[in-house]
């Protein structure tokens, strides 16, 4: 059946001669081994093309939505951590792979005559890799990728002549906005994958018109075919590249987000959920918190960039731009220069500079690498691993591998090469391992006590300079300044993780997080309010100074106009979490009325305790709707009304509705609602609120918004001059924010954004 | 033919080989694409529960009021807080009974206008389904519409009978009876 199928589509297409012209290549000296690693870039583009098709379904450039559909992607959506990981390390696996691909090519020889048009296709080709990581980095548009790409932007910027010029097409206008992720995204999914599928295809093209560099050993031996044997030997690496890049993103990476609510159970309820979002527990790529321009962040780039970063710390001033340009494009050059040493009676010498060159820029982009990292690193004994990886291993590694393969070039083919070669292989691969590892423990801060015993060891021997000490000194605070830093950053992260859980407002996930209950009441009320078991202590992101619990002057606002607040309220008001804080400057209480009054009810009622709770209770139960008048005749709240306005007579001093009440007490109409609070924050001394016995500062914006009374009117409505009254000042829009959190949303039960501790 | 050599009968291994392995590869990368991309079954419209929309005095007999009902809308990661989420119809029938419908047309959902004439009182601008003040259809045969207006649950709030409440819902257009949508 199916052979029939076959050939009735093979009639119409002809595809098994396209098949035979793919898969029929002649493998002069037959399959090998280090053919693999072209066809490992072409599967890991693949790969990206592919997870990068699903995350264009779910994704949204766009400033105020880039980072909520990230995160969606990363905590919400089945599998998005595992489709978001797999591209997020597959692009570092291209660069790791180009990397390899690269020293491959020199050690052949294969950029030379005449293949060297496909070296400068290679070139085009690692162009558009780098392009990509730089512009996907930005995509999620939290603090890391914004910064970054302000850095890489800026530096484009400050090419001599057309760099403003190149800054604004790039960042899409003056600065960075909706323009600068469309543009980026278009690069990122337009632009850059369309050039290299160009460019791969000719190189494959170009590749397949002069074939692979066999080596001079492979000359002897016969010729193989590319289908099945080096086919075979292609897939089998690709899949090992596939299984680093599962375990990695296997690997926690991410801030972990425990559900909250109906997810928690459905998390906890099958096994598919939890595989599905296994980004709550941090697995696969990172997210930060939203880029906000006016928090400061520890910037670096991504790992692979980290060498130019570190470059720019040796061109300060005037100077950087050789750093940030003239370099790279220097290399760069060097790099398209190396074919042309191959032609005529130069090829030998070519192929040895070849080699020189890449080897050498591999092993300084090493070394700078591990300075870069060595610079962030506050512990002392990592930082001076490092530093020594870097300085003294990553070269002497480079020259004893530069003989290795003079001495390679130098035997002739034979048995004693054959050894040779497998002895370098073996030794290089444990190397690799050693250093790799070395790094791992630096960077996880877990140097071996043996090694860090030696590196002490070694820095004592040395007599350092006292200007020497004291950059030493500066080092470590830098780096330990960064760490703080990263810290503060990645609690921030968590803190807009928690928020987003909740859902993000149009406005943007950067709004969530300036406009966050939490760190308004910290900056607003927190000075003399608590709020439940909470302080500022608990929040991560701001540091308060000295913040003392005792110090708290004014009620406990967790649950505040609640049935239950009011309830406790009105039976003991002088407790610590009502009026018991409120002190006059004398340190008398200021507002003993309301005391005195429930004392004697208690008093009067001696005895029938429970009638008087269940009376209390029922008039909780009706101020807690923040009723505005009497309650409607069949209303459940008439009976509370009654004991409001007769049996306790709280009228007498409380205004409500149409009763007048007295001055300096304030009035419930509407008590716990959101205009009532509104008014409040903006005139706490008021004759109907607290009038004389205020003692809060009034919170409002510079010049009195329209509608609300002016500073000059709320002073005279007091009877005091201006300057005479304490006044905080605050945005009309976070005063909402903190009325809408404080008068509805936790009255209404929704999930706590104060309380709830993480 | 003679028997496979055995370079053959390794070339046959090593192409079974990849093809296993392959399909190894699809499976891993294929089946959480498959549950990613499925991923839209879980996303449901809020619950929606009474609120209320006006005053029984308010309304007129035989006058359409069109009121909107607001609620906060969760679209994937975004928050709406107080969103106009639909539009009602009340009619207050003769009996002082109130009827609620949907402006939904149950055709094909477009938007029912009231034309404010005694014969055609409500209208569909898209393909013509006409209503009566009752919301049954007029001339059946004839109307596009399967079924007449949706109704809504109509209640009086529990503290102030002349507060009326309405609990909001949508239903599938193009069949016979309602069937709400979840």
């Amino acid at each position: 059946m199916w052979a029939r199928l076959g050939n009735w589509l093979d009639n119409r297409l002809g595809y098994r001669h396209f098949l035979k012209l793919l898969l029929l290549e002649e493998i002069p000296g037959g399959a090998r081994w280090r053919y693999v690693w072209g066809s490992t870039l072409l599967f890991v583009f693949l790969l990206q093309a592919f997870t990068g098709v699903l995350l264009m379904t779910a994704y949204s450039p766009g400033s105020s939505t880039a980072w909520g559909s990230v995160y969606f992607i990363q905590y919400e959506m089945d599998f998005g951590w595992f489709i978001r990981g797999l591209h997020h390390f597959g692009s570092q696996a291209m660069i790791v792979l180009l990397g390899v691909h690269l020293l491959q090519v020199v050690l052949a020889g294969a950029q030379l005559p005449p293949r060297e048009l496909n070296w400068w296709l290679g070139l085009g080709l690692l162009g558009c890799v780098l392009g990509l990581g730089l512009t996907g980095y930005l995509l999620p548009w939290d603090q890391k990728g914004f910064w970054a790409t302000q850095v890489a932007t800026n530096i484009l910027g400050n090419v001599p002549g057309i760099g403003p010029f190149l800054q604004r097409l790039a960042v899409g206008g003056p600065s960075y906005g909706h323009h600068t992720l469309t543009r980026f995204f278009t690069l990122h999914v337009a632009v850059l994958p369309g050039l290299l599928v160009l460019l791969a295809v000719l190189h494959l093209v170009v590749f397949r018109r002069h074939g692979v560099t066999a080596p001079a050993e492979a000359r002897q031996q016969p010729s193989g075919w590319f289908w099945p044997d080096q086919a075979f030997r292609d897939l089998l690496v690709c899949l090992a590249v596939f299984a680093v890049l599962v375990f990695l993103v296997l690997q926690v990476h991410g801030h972990p987000l425990p559900p909250v609510g109906e997810a928690a159970d459905a998390e906890n309820s099958s096994w598919y959920a939890r595989w599905a979002h296994a980004g709550r527990e941090g697995c696969g790529a990172n997210l930060d918190a939203p880029a906000d321009p006016e928090r400061q962040y520890p910037a670096r780039p991504e790992w692979y960039f980290l060498f130019l970063f570190q470059l720019l710390k040796y061109f300060p001033g005037e100077w950087e731009v050789v750093g940030t340009v003239f370099l790279p494009l220097g290399v760069g050059l060097l790099l398209a220069l190396l074919p042309l040493l191959g032609y005529g009676r130069c090829r030998p010498v070519g192929r040895v500079v070849g080699v020189l060159v890449v080897v050498g820029l591999l092993a300084g982009i090493a070394s700078l690498t591990l300075l870069a990292l060595a610079d962030d690193m506050p512990e002392a004994s990592a930082r001076a691993l490092l530093d020594w990886l870097a300085q003294r291993a990553i070269p002497a590694l480079t020259a004893l591998y530069l003989l290795y393969l003079a001495a390679l070039g130098v035997l002739p083919v034979g048995r004693s090469r054959q050894t040779l070669f497998w002895l370098g292989v073996v030794l290089g691969a444990g190397a690799l391992t050693g250093v790799g590892g070395l790094v791992y423990a630096a960077q996880t801060q877990q140097v071996p006590a043996v090694v860090a015993a030696w590196l002490a060891e070694r820095q004592q021997a040395v007599a350092l300079s006292p200007e020497e000490r004291q950059r030493q000194q500066e080092r470590q605070e830098a780096a330990a300044k960064f760490q703080q830093d990263v810290q503060e950053a990645g609690r921030l992260a968590e803190r807009a993780l928690a928020l987003a859980q909740r859902g993000i407002p149009p406005a943007g996930a950067t709004e969530l997080v300036r406009r966050d209950p939490k760190g308004l009441f910290l900056r607003y009320c927190a000075g003399c309010h608590s709020f439940g078991d909470f302080g500022p202590a608990d929040f991560h992101t701001r540091q308060e100074p000295g913040f003392d619990k005792a110090q708290f002057k004014a009620s406990d606002l967790a649950g505040w106009g609640t049935e239950e607040w009011l309830y406790e309220f009105l039976c003991q008001p002088q407790a610590a979490r009502f009026l018991g804080r409120c002190k006059d400057e004398q340190g008398e209480p200021r507002f003993t009325r309301m005391a005195d009054w429930v004392q004697q009810r208690w008093r009067q009622y001696q005895g029938k305790e429970a009638q008087l709770r269940k009376q209390f209770r029922k008039i909780a139960r009706w101020l807690a709707t923040s009723p505005r008048s009497r309650p409607a005749p069949g209303s459940p709240h008439t009976e509370a009304y009654e004991l409001f306005t007769k049996t306790f007579n709280c009228v007498r001093c409380h205004a409500f509705a149409d009763h007048k009440g007295q001055k300096n007490v304030p009035q419930l109409t509407g008590y716990g609602s959101a205009d009532w609070l509104q008014l409040f924050l903006q005139g706490p001394g008021l004759p109907h609120l607290y009038g004389e016995n205020n003692a809060m500062p009034a919170f409002r914006d510079l010049e009195g918004a329209a509608g609300a009374l002016t500073r000059q009117e709320y002073a005279q409505l007091l009877g005091k001059k201006v300057e005479e009254i304490p006044f905080v000042s605050i945005s009309p829009a976070e005063r909402a924010e903190l009325v809408r959190y404080l008068a509805q949303e936790q009255r209404q039960g929704l999930p706590e954004a104060i309380s709830r501790r993480e | 033919m003679s028997t496979p050599s055995p370079s053959a009968d390794r070339r046959s291994f090593l192409r079974w080989l990849i093809h296993s392995l392959g399909a190894l590869l699809a499976v891993v990368l294929g089946a959480p694409a498959v549950a990613y991309l499925l991923d839209p079954r879980h996303r449901r419209s809020a619950a929606s529960d009474f609120q209320t929309v006006a005053r029984r005095s308010d309304l007129v007999v035989n006058q359409p009021r069109e009121v909107v009902i607001r609620q906060n809308r969760r679209d994937a990661w975004t928050v709406y807080r107080d969103e106009v989420v639909g539009r009602v119809f009340l009619v207050k029938q003769p009996d002082g009974q109130v009827l609620a419908f949907t402006t939904i047309c149950p055709h094909l959902g477009c938007s029912i206008n009231y034309t404010g004439q005694a014969d055609i009182p409500f209208l569909c601008p898209c393909h013509g389904a006409r209503y009566r003040l009752d919301g049954t259809r007029i001339d059946p045969e004839h109307n596009p519409a399967p079924r007449s207006m949706d109704t809504l649950e109509v209640r009086a709030d529990p503290e102030d009978p002349d507060l009326i409440q309405v609990k909001y819902q949508t239903f599938w257009p193009m069949r016979p009876q309602k069937e709400p949508r979840s």
